[in-house]
């Protein structure tokens, strides 16, 4: 045995022993926080990172990983400009303090929207030191460069760590400053666009890295929540946990009286260890008082396919000219009705939190998307200042937008300060999916006019949908451009696509029957996983209609004229971009051959611009898809995206992105979706909910358009021109127009005898 | 008192026996590199090997495995005795950067373990089979299947 | 611990038995047809309401996927025969997840089926798709039964642990019809009126 093994022997014997003693977790071993100590020494230029005196240079990164990379691509930002040694860089995730400002990783927004500011950092890290450095070279600072965490003069050089070391460098900058930095040019650039190995990918393959679910602290419970029917209006008539008290290790049960109404009508059933806590959940008996909503999966798609109907509801997310009166006009008119099921998150972590009050100040362990607006819940709940809480940060076991609103730490908290001792909440998997956040059913309807060579007239699109943002930071909603009522932009990005259109109308419709049912969630890639199935069928059942070749149409749309010509920094070239794209993947996919394919199979393209005008990343996807006309199965034999995200801050991770974010399109295009029956979804579990495994998945053909522009998202766009590229295969091979996702073999087979 | 071995080391615990192994490991063990995710044996995040062969340790009662050996991703290194600190499926695993969130990662390692145990020289399909009832949320399959054949080619020698 | 289980079934016997006869005649019911086929052919369609029973059929596919649920979809999660052990592709043998005893889960409607061994029916040994008059051939053949004489059908279905898994299976999915006790005696006088096959 080695030595290695030794150390291990002792380590896990004098755990059994302690086990022995008290049949649950010793006091003393505890996985420790994640993240290291970033109490203040050494230079810090900016907040974003600081330099230690042995050269170190800690990138402060405020963004969650759960998967991404995110403190790879981020501290590359910061190297860039800082001319920093990569061995020298660390990434530290930290916890909440009001110092970092808003906290949250959505909407594929962390590199885009980071990297402005952590150029300038670098870049005013960079100065500073150079300053430094040149004064203690003796060296005139036009003739220093600053190279690999050295300052450089002819074949003398001067380290970071001297520099920090000796105190020389104190430069700080104020807000105006750091706009005056010019950053480098592309040509100068070491970094970005170049790859390194992710920093957390190590502790993923041997079991160290720590997540939200893997945290102790001394004196720590474990729980289960009892939920109650449906997710509103339900509260506790009586309980009885006379069967539970039977399991050795039961603790008690806590009534969760939560003043923040997250929690309406819940139990916690406590004990010494996570299984007996579960159990005890399922034997407490509960009789509830219930008036929540309620809803099936019909109900809200008929109430849904109402209200696109009805012309009195909805906001105005865009509008030029007067589509309508064209409409009205028209003597043909192409209308579609797009829809989509109910889909879950699925995170693999099951829902968790870990609660704990150490003196005046309350903790939180827990995966965690959007500190800023779950503390102030959790304060509220806990009837605290928001100073008074803090939350640690820890990896993720997948987000995909769950771990947004994270108001199931509520119930935890709550719990830990009935008991008065640090409890650990995990949700039994049927739990999560009850108490999920779903991506709501969307009812969708697309109108639109041509002229005779094809142009876009007038367009008009309707969508009714739960409002996200609604439920969960109401501050967050636009006004309609009407000024008459307000917009869940969430809920409607990427309608707005960049066709050329001589007039239009984009609505969002907010759905009561999906809100007084269930609190409607982002789920990764949000509106435009539904909007662009949407946008992207119709244009091409225009193009089929028109007698043209749906890459043609769509190449004939894309003018880029007038504000589709785009916009500097975050969108230079516009849809000329999206044109290079497409032109890319059809020569790659080999769409001019496609007349070739046997029968009962075809390839189909879309577009896609996700998430939102602001920050377009440019995609287009062929599908290669082959039908079994006599089942109606569809099997997707291959996918080719070709995407231009602009400047690429970890070009591997951005593959990667790109790579799970297709295969989460095809997921969601074929296999993934529940129905809600009396207020809750039906498939709590992963043998009925059936997300893409290995064996669904094709042959992958992805491209990066490479450039330096301004760096957009990627978390996300990759999913949402995968469903409608398959959708338009189907029709490419068998004629049949499938409307509905997840597109159902016995779908096919009814847009087959249509 | 139930008793077996854990990456080769006694243990002996207190426990109901219908506990399941996953949270013994996790929770009286201290070993949460192994990760609980769908309770009912359909995600692999928990998978585990006893005597080893994979076994999902969220539905293996704990007095199933007395007196049997179970290894866990803390002890798979171990496994492949020759002393380094990566098993040859971790170091692929590196190689491609195959995890994202990372959470089903330690129950693909496993599962992938012991199918190379099986058959160290897998096909497409063999590997497709095989590690199908591991599922990746993240979707990072094809780094996945990417390095279960890279760590085949190192584990045989460069030989194919 | 398993004992213990039998000896549970065991006292529940009487009640469970008047309803099973409810659903599967006794093959004494059969003795007033006359003609020894018709009787022998009669008995094996008895005999078919549990060989065509989601309990024995999920695990007798002929396309080398396992069934699940009373509604017979594909197994979740994906899963193959593997070799001829029909035990699983390499490295995920069936007991990677079904252990020696039905287990159950919280939060879960179902329990995790277990039984040792657990294991598809040999791959010549494919019932579905097939009808009761296939099944039957099949049945009688020895080289599609695994090389077992009519006693040995008669002792695995009266016996066989496995076989019987399918009246002792746990919360969540209906039992087959009738009783294993019953449906050997069924065999039993199914071999000795000659075995016949329906048409």
């Amino acid at each position: 045995m080695s030595a290695v093994d030794v150390t291990r022997r002792w380590f896990l014997a004098s755990l059994g022993s302690a086990a022995v003693a008290t049949g649950f977790l010793p006091g003393g071993a505890q996985a420790g926080p994640l993240f290291g100590d970033v109490s203040s020494r050494g230079y810090s230029p900016t907040l974003w990172y600081e330099i230690s005196g042995d050269g170190r240079i800690l990138v402060h990164v405020t963004r969650a990983e759960m998967g991404q990379h995110i403190g790879t691509a981020l501290a590359r930002i910061v190297a860039e400009e800082l001319e920093a040694n990569w061995d020298h860089v660390e990434v530290v995730h930290v916890d909440t303090d009001p110092r970092w400002g808003v906290m949250i990783t959505g909407g594929s927004w962390s590199v885009h929207k980071s990297f402005e500011e952590l150029s300038r950092a670098g870049a005013a890290g960079r100065i500073a030191l150079l300053e430094a450095g040149a004064r203690m070279l003796g060296a005139p600072l036009k003739d220093c460069v600053a190279r690999a965490s050295e300052v450089r003069h002819g074949a003398r050089a001067i380290s970071y760590a001297d520099i920090v070391s000796s105190g020389s460098v104190t430069r700080q900058f104020t807000e105006e400053d750091l706009k005056a930095i010019a950053l480098k040019p592309a040509s100068e650039r070491r970094f970005l666009n170049r790859d390194a190995a992710a920093r957390d990918v190590p502790s993923k393959v041997n079991g160290t890295a720590v997540y939200g679910i893997d945290r102790k602290v001394d004196g720590m419970v474990f729980a289960r929540p009892v939920l109650p029917p449906t997710r509103y209006g339900n509260s506790i008539v009586s309980w009885d946990d006379g069967a539970a008290r039977k399991l050795p290790g039961y603790l008690s049960t806590v009534v969760i009286d939560d003043p923040t109404g997250t929690c309406q009508g819940w139990l916690v059933a406590v004990a010494e260890s996570w299984p007996v806590a579960a159990k005890a959940a399922d034997l407490i008996a509960v009789s509830y008082r219930s008036d929540g909503g309620a809803a099936s999966e019909d109900q809200m798609l008929a109430e849904g396919a109402r209200l696109v109907e009805n012309p009195s509801t909805g906001g105005i997310f865009f509008q030029e000219g007067d589509p309508l009166m064209r409409i009205a006009e028209a003597a043909a008119l192409h209308e579609g009705v797009y829809r989509t099921h109910t889909v879950l998150h699925m995170h693999l972590e099951a829902l968790n939190a870990l609660a704990w009050q150490d003196g005046s100040t309350w903790h939180v362990h827990a995966g965690n998307q959007w500190q800023s607006v779950t503390l102030p819940l959790v304060a509220e709940a806990l009837g605290i200042d928001q100073a008074d809480l803090v939350f640690e940060t820890s990896y993720l076991g997948g987000g995909f937008g769950r771990r947004l609103y994270c108001e199931y730490i509520v119930p935890a908290a709550l719990a830990a300060k009935k008991m008065g001792r640090p409890v650990k909440l995990i949700f039994a998997r049927s739990d999560d999916t009850k108490f999920d956040q779903p991506r709501s059913p969307t009812v969708q309807r697309l109108r639109s006019v041509t002229d005779g060579r094809g142009a876009l007239l007038a367009y008009d699109h309707r969508c009714a949908s739960g409002w996200p943002t609604r439920s969960i930071f109401p501050e967050f909603l636009a006004p309609s451009a009407d000024g008459h009522g307000t917009v869940d932009v969430f809920a409607i990005n990427g309608a707005d696509h960049w066709y050329d259109t001589a007039s239009q109308r984009i609505q969002a419709i907010c759905s009561d029957v999906v809100h007084a049912t269930m609190l409607p969630g982002y789920l990764r890639s949000v509106a435009p996983g539904y909007t662009t199935w949407a946008v992207e069928t119709h244009i091409d059942e225009l193009a089929h209609k028109l007698g043209r070749d749906p890459a043609e149409y769509r190449r004939a749309l894309l003018g880029a004229k007038g504000r589709n010509g785009g916009a500097a920094p975050h969108a230079v070239g516009g849809a000329n971009r999206l044109r290079a794209v497409m032109e890319r993947v059809l020569e790659k996919a080999g769409w001019s051959a496609r007349e070739a394919l046997p029968p009962s199979k075809g390839m189909g393209l879309a577009l896609g611009t996700g998430q939102e005008r602001d920050m377009p990343t440019w995609i287009a996807t062929v599908a290669q898809v082959a039908v079994d006309t006599h089942s109606g199965a569809v099997t997707v034999e291959r996918l080719t995206s070709v995407v231009d995200a602009g400047t690429l801050a970890h070009p591997d991770g951005a593959l990667a992105q790109v790579e799970g974010s297709m295969l989460w399109g095809l997921s969601l295009a074929l296999f993934e979706s529940t129905e809600y029956e009396k207020g809750l979804p039906r498939d709590l579990n992963l043998d009925t909910y059936t997300p893409l495994r290995m064996t669904d998945v094709p042959e992958l053909d992805i491209e990066f358009l490479r450039n330096d522009h301004m760096p957009v998202g990627l978390g996300e766009p990759g999913v949402i021109s995968i469903a409608p590229a398959i959708g338009n295969a189907i029709f490419a091979a068998i004629g049949a127009r499938v409307r509905d996702l997840p597109i159902r073999p016995a779908a096919v087979r009814a847009a087959m005898g249509a | 008192m139930i008793s077996f071995l854990v990456n080769n080391v006694d243990v002996q615990v207190d426990a109901p026996g219908d506990t399941p192994l996953l949270w013994i490991l996790r929770d009286w063990l201290n070993l949460t590199g192994t990760k609980f995710g769908c309770g009912v044996a359909q995600c692999g995040a928990c998978t585990v090997h006893v005597d080893g062969q994979a076994r999902r340790s969220c539905v293996t009662p704990v007095a199933s495995v007395a007196g049997s050996a179970v290894t866990t991703v803390e002890g798979l290194a171990a496994t492949a005795g020759d002393g380094r600190e990566l098993h040859p499926l971790q170091a692929a695993w590196i190689e491609v950067q195959a995890p994202q969130c990372g959470y089903c990662q330690s129950g693909q390692l496993m599962q992938a373990a012991a199918l190379l145990g099986e058959t160290p020289d897998p096909s497409d399909d063999d590997i497709r089979n095989g590690m199908a009832a591991n599922l990746c949320r993240c979707m990072a399959y094809v780094r996945i299947q990417k390095a279960i054949k890279l760590a085949a080619l190192a584990q045989n020698g460069g030989r194919k | 611990m398993r004992v213990a289980i039998l000896t549970a079934a065991a006292a529940l016997s009487t009640t469970v038995a008047l309803a099973a006869e409810a659903d599967l005649r006794r093959s004494e019911s059969f003795d007033a047809i006359q003609n020894r086929i018709e009787r022998s052919v009669a008995l094996f369609g008895e005999m078919a309401k549990v060989i065509t029973h989601p309990r024995c059929m999920n695990c007798h596919p002929a396309d080398n996927i396992p069934r699940q649920g009373d509604d017979q979809r594909l197994h979740r999660p994906p899963m193959i025969r593997g070799g001829e052990a029909s035990f699983g592709p390499s490295g995920l043998h069936c007991n990677s997840c079904h252990g020696s005893e039905n287990l159950a889960v919280v939060g879960h409607d179902r329990d995790i089926p277990g039984h040792d061994p657990w294991q598809l029916a040999p791959a010549n040994m494919g019932w579905i798709g097939l009808s009761v008059h296939e099944i039957c051939v099949q049945l009688k053949d020895p080289a599609r039964n695994g090389n077992r004489s009519l006693a040995d059908i008669s002792k695995h279905l009266a016996t066989d642990g496995l076989v019987g898994w399918g009246w002792h299976l746990g919360k969540g999915r209906e039992a087959a019809p009738g009783t294993q006790e019953i449906l050997g005696e069924l065999t039993q006088a199914w071999i000795k009126t000659g075995a016949a096959c329906p048409k």
